[in-house]
C-alpha cells in the first residue's frame, strides 16, 4: 500500500515537525476572537437591542431636558415647567417642595433612583434576559461539535462566555451612566461625580449574576431554564439576607432597645419581633444566617460601591467608641480626613474639623465636652443644664457682650462621663437599611456586616459556580 | 492493528491502539459500548471513506480523536499529541453532521471566528479567507447572515470553516449532505487538490458513490470493530464477469470465447464471458488468433456500495451462526 502523494509546500514541510503550532498562530489571537463572537453574539440579540435603545433614549433625556433652579427647561428652552405643575403632590418623594436647591435635589434622586431602582434593579434583569443565552447555545448539539473541535479548552470557552457578558453588559452600563452624567452637566450645569460610581456598582452585580446564569446554562442547556433559575436565584439571595437581617439581626436588636427602655420605666416601647426559643426557630436561624454568609450579596453592590467611594474620596469613618448619656450613646466617628462626627441614637450628626487634641463641646440635653486623644482614647465630661448656663452668663458678663468662645479646657463644672468601647455601642432605632448600613464599614469584625467578607463571599461563590459551569462541561459528549 | 500506511515518513497523523469507549447514561452510569478495541495508524496524504451502517462507531471514533466524546480508554493520538488535549487539534480541521454554524454572523466572519479560535492572526486571514470563499462557491454570500443561507450554502461554509487553518488532518461528516450537484463536484475537487497537497482526509457519507469517487482508502466499521480496510479496488472485488468491446469481425467469436468461460454472451459488440479475472488472457489470444479486433477489455466490479452490503450482511449472518 503505497501512493506518491507528497506536501505541496513547504510551509506545510516545517508544520509537519510536531503539533506545535507555527509561527502564524498566537494564542491571543483565540481569546479575541471570542471576544468578537461574544460581541457580535450578543448584537444581534433583539433584547440587547432594546436596552440599547432604552439606554440611548435615557441618556438623550438627560440633554433635552434641563434641571433650572426654579422650573425645568425642556428642549433647550422651548418650553419651561415649573416643579411644582410637574409634581404636584409627589414632589415631596424627590425633595424639591420646599428644598433650598431644586435642581441638584431633583437630579440627585433622579440619579439615585436611576441607579438603585431603574439600572441596578431592570438593567441587571434584562442584562441576565440578554445574556442567559450564552452558554446554552454554545452547547447545542451541532453548534458544540464545530466550536469544540478548535484547539481551545472547554475552560476558555465557558469562561469566555461569562467574561464576555460582563464585557458588554460594562459598555452598556459605561455608556448609560457615563452618558446620563454628561447629559445633567451639559443641560443641568450638575456634575457629582458620585453618580458614576453607580456603572461598576452595576458592573459588579451584573457579574455575581452572571456566574449564576453560566451556571445553570452549563447544567441545564436551556436557555428558558437558565432564565428562570438565574432569576430565581437571585431573589433567594436577596431573601436570604433580607430575612437574615430583619429576623434575625433587626428584631432582635430592636427588642433589645425596647427592653432596655422598659427596664428604664418607658412601658410604651412597643415589641418588634421575636427571637425565638424554639429549636426550630432556632435552626431556622442558623441556617438563614449559613445562607447570608455564603450566597453572594448582591444587595451589597450599592453599599460596597459607596464604601469604595467614600474611601477614596476620604469620607470613610472609623467608630472610635461612645459616651454614654443616662438612656443614650452618642457615638464618636473619625474620618479618614481627620475630622470627628458625633451622632445621636435620632441620627442628628455633628462634623468637628479640629480633630484629634482638641476639646469638642456639645450642646444636647446636657453639655458635653468630648477629646480624642492622640492615640485614639475618648475622654467626655458632662455636667447639669444649669451649671452650664450659670457658666455662659458668667462668661458673657466678662466679657462685655463679645460672642463666647468654645472652652479649650474642661470646666471645672463638668464631671467625667462613661466612655463606652466602639463594640459596645449601640445605635438606637434605626430604619433597618440604615441599621446595616452602620455596621457595614471596612473594619467591621462581624462577618456577617463585614464588607470585605461580602466581597470575597460573593466573588468566591461566583468562582465556585464557574468551576462547576466548567467541570460540568468538561464531562459533556457532543 | 489495521496499518494504513501512505507515505514512509514515520510521523503519524493518527495513531489509535485498542480504542475503547462507551458514553455515559445519567451522570454516573455506563452506556452503549460505541469503541470496542480499534486499532488504526494513519500516514500523511490519502482521503478515506469511514463506512459503517448506523452505530457502527465511526461518528463516535471522530469524536474521541477531536476530544468531543470522554469516557475512552485505550490509546489514541492526532501528531503524537494524546486525543482530546486541545494542542492535538491545531492541525485538525472538523466538519461535523448537521453542524449548526453561529446564525448571528456572517460567512465571512463564521471564517474569521474559526480562524481566529484556531489562532490565525488577521492579516493571515485577510489574505485565506477570500480565497476559501471563492473556492467553496460563496464569496459573492460571504456577508449575508447564515441564518438567511440555504442548507448547500450553510454545508459549503462549514467545509470552508473545517479547512480555514490549512490543516493537515481533515475529518469531513457528510461533507455534500444538501449540497447541489455543482457543488458536490466542487467539494470533490477541493478534497481532490487536499489530497495533492499532502492532507489526510477521513469522509464519513452513506453516499458511498462519493465516497467510491473520493476515496482512494476505506476502512469499515461495524459495531464498534473495523470490519475491513484497504483501498477501493481491494474492497471491491471483480464479479467474475469480463466485458470485451469488439470491433467489425466475420467470426463466431461465441465458439472463441467458449472454452474459457462458463457462459458466454453476445449483445451487439460487446462480449460478455463469465469467468476468472485471469482467464481473460486467454480469451484475449483466442480474439487475436482469429484477427478480431478487440477495442476494449473491461473486467466488471463490484460497486463499492454493493460490496459494504454484501460485507455488513456477511457480518450479520456470521453473528447469527
Amino acid at each position: 500500500m503505497s501512493t506518491t502523494t507528497t506536501q505541496s509546500t513547504a510551509a506545510a514541510t516545517a508544520r509537519s515537525a510536531g503539533h506545535e503550532p507555527d509561527a502564524a498562530i498566537s494564542r491571543g489571537r483565540v481569546y479575541v476572537s471570542l471576544m468578537r463572537d461574544a460581541y457580535l453574539q450578543v448584537a444581534d440579540n433583539l433584547v440587547f437591542r432594546i436596552m440599547l435603545g432604552v439606554v440611548f433614549a435615557m441618556v438623550a433625556s438627560t440633554f433635552v431636558i434641563g434641571f433650572r433652579e426654579d422650573h425645568v427647561s425642556l428642549l433647550f428652552g422651548l418650553a419651561e415647567l415649573d416643579y411644582e405643575s410637574i409634581l404636584g403632590s409627589v414632589g415631596w418623594f424627590f425633595g424639591v417642595v420646599g428644598s433650598e436647591n431644586r435642581a441638584a435635589t431633583f437630579v440627585e434622586q433622579l440619579q439615585q433612583s436611576f441607579a438603585n431602582s431603574i439600572a441596578g434593579t431592570f438593567g441587571a434583569l434584562f442584562s441576565v434576559v440578554a445574556t442567559s443565552f450564552f452558554v446554552p447555545r454554545m452547547l447545542e448539539k451541532g453548534a458544540a461539535d464545530t466550536l469544540f473541535s478548535k484547539p481551545v479548552t472547554r475552560g476558555v470557552l465557558v469562561l469566555s462566555r461569562y467574561f464576555g457578558s460582563i464585557v458588554f453588559v460594562g459598555i452598556l452600563s459605561t455608556v448609560l451612566v457615563f452618558g446620563m452624567w454628561a447629559g445633567f452637566a451639559v443641560a443641568s450645569g450638575y456634575t457629582n461625580p458620585r453618580f458614576l460610581w453607580a456603572a461598576p456598582m452595576l458592573i459588579y452585580q451584573f457579574a455575581l449574576l452572571a456566574a449564576f446564569s453560566t451556571f445553570f446554562g452549563a447544567l441545564t442547556r436551556s436557555s428558558i431554564a437558565t432564565l428562570l433559575l438565574t432569576v430565581l436565584s437571585w431573589w433567594g439571595c436577596i431573601g436570604t439576607h433580607t430575612v437574615w437581617l430583619l429576623a434575625f439581626e433587626y428584631a432582635p436588636a430592636m427588642n433589645d432597645i425596647g427592653r432596655s427602655e422598659r427596664s428604664e420605666g418607658d412601658e410604651t416601647a412597643p415589641e418588634v419581633g421575636t427571637s425565638g426559643e424554639h429549636p426550630l426557630v432556632v435552626f431556622i436561624g442558623k441556617a438563614v444566617t449559613l445562607g447570608h454568609l455564603v450566597l453572594p450579596k448582591t444587595g451589597d453592590a450599592a453599599e460596597l460601591t459607596e464604601l469604595v467611594r467614600k474611601t477614596l474620596h476620604g469620607e470613610t469613618r472609623t467608630l472610635l467608641g461612645g459616651v454614654s448619656m443616662r438612656n443614650q450613646t452618642l457615638a464618636i466617628y473619625e474620618r479618614s480626613d481627620g475630622g470627628i462626627v458625633v451622632t445621636s441614637p435620632e441620627g442628628n450628626e455633628a462634623l468637628f474639623t479640629q480633630g484629634r487634641g482638641a476639646l469638642l463641646t456639645m450642646e444636647a440635653r446636657r453639655p458635653v465636652f468630648v477629646r480624642v486623644g492622640l492615640d485614639g482614647t475618648i475622654e467626655a465630661w458632662t455636667g447639669s443644664p444649669r451649671d452650664a448656663r450659670r457658666a455662659a452668663e458668667e462668661s458673657e458678663e466678662g466679657e462685655d457682650g463679645e460672642a463666647a468662645a468654645p472652652p479649650t479646657e474642661v470646666p471645672d463644672w463638668a464631671t467625667p462621663a462613661e466612655v463606652v468601647p466602639a463594640s459596645d455601642v449601640g445605635f438606637g432605632r434605626d430604619d433597618p437599611i440604615t441599621f446595616y448600613r452602620r455596621r457595614f464599614t471596612w473594619d467591621q469584625q462581624e462577618l456577617g456586616y463585614s464588607p470585605l467578607f461580602s466581597l470575597a463571599s460573593s466573588l468566591g461563590f461566583s468562582f465556585v459556580l464557574l468551576l462547576l459551569a466548567t467541570w460540568r462541561v468538561r464531562r459533556m459528549d457532543f | 492493528m489495521t496499518a494504513i500506511a501512505t507515505r514512509h515518513s514515520g510521523e503519524l497523523v493518527l495513531d489509535v491502539e485498542n480504542l475503547e469507549m462507551r458514553y455515559r447514561k445519567g451522570l454516573f452510569g455506563r452506556g452503549h459500548k460505541a469503541l470496542n478495541g480499534i486499532s488504526l495508524s494513519v500516514e500523511p496524504g490519502s482521503v478515506f471513506g469511514l463506512l459503517g451502517p448506523n452505530g457502527a462507531g465511526k461518528t463516535s471514533l471522530v469524536k474521541v480523536l477531536l476530544g468531543l466524546a470522554t469516557g475512552w480508554s485505550g490509546r489514541a493520538e492526532l501528531f503524537g499529541e494524546r486525543a482530546g488535549r486541545p494542542s492535538s487539534r491545531w492541525q485538525v480541521g472538523y466538519l461535523p453532521e448537521a453542524h449548526r454554524l453561529p446564525p448571528y454572523l456572517t460567512g465571512r466572519q463564521v471564517l474569521e471566528l474559526f480562524g481566529g479560535l484556531c489562532g490565525r492572526q488577521r492579516s493571515w486571514l485577510a489574505r485565506r479567507v477570500p480565497a476559501l470563499l471563492d473556492a467553496v462557491g460563496m464569496a459573492e454570500a460571504a456577508d449575508r447572515k447564515v441564518k438567511e443561507y440555504s442548507k448547500g450554502m450553510q454545508q459549503r461554509i462549514g467545509l470552508a470553516q473545517a479547512l480555514i487553518h490549512e490543516p493537515r488532518l481533515v475529518f469531513l461528516d457528510e461533507p455534500t449532505d444538501g449540497v447541489d450537484p455543482v457543488g458536490r463536484a466542487a467539494i470533490r475537487d477541493i478534497i481532490e487538490r487536499l489530497k495533492d497537497q499532502g492532507v489526510t482526509v477521513f469522509i464519513n457519507s452513506h453516499l458511498l458513490m462519493e465516497v467510491e469517487l473520493m476515496c482512494d482508502r476505506i476502512v469499515v466499521l461495524h459495531q464498534g470493530r473495523i470490519l475491513r480496510s484497504g483501498t477501493v479496488d481491494e474492497l471491491t472485488p471483480n464479479t467474475g464477469v469480463v466485458h470485451f468491446e469488439l470491433g467489425p469481425h466475420q467470426v463466431d467469436v461465441l465458439a472463441l470465447a467458449r472454452p474459457h468461460a462458463s457462459a458466454v454472451e453476445l449483445e451487439g459488440s460487446t462480449l460478455t464471458c463469465t469467468m476468472p479475472a485471469d482467464r481473460a488472457d486467454a480469451v484475449i489470444d483466442s480474439l487475436r488468433a482469429a484477427r478480431v479486433p478487440i477495442r476494449a477489455v473491461r473486467p466488471e466490479r463490484l460497486t463499492l456500495e454493493a460490496s459494504f452490503i454484501d460485507m455488513i450482511v456477511a457480518k450479520g449472518e456470521k453473528g447469527a451462526r
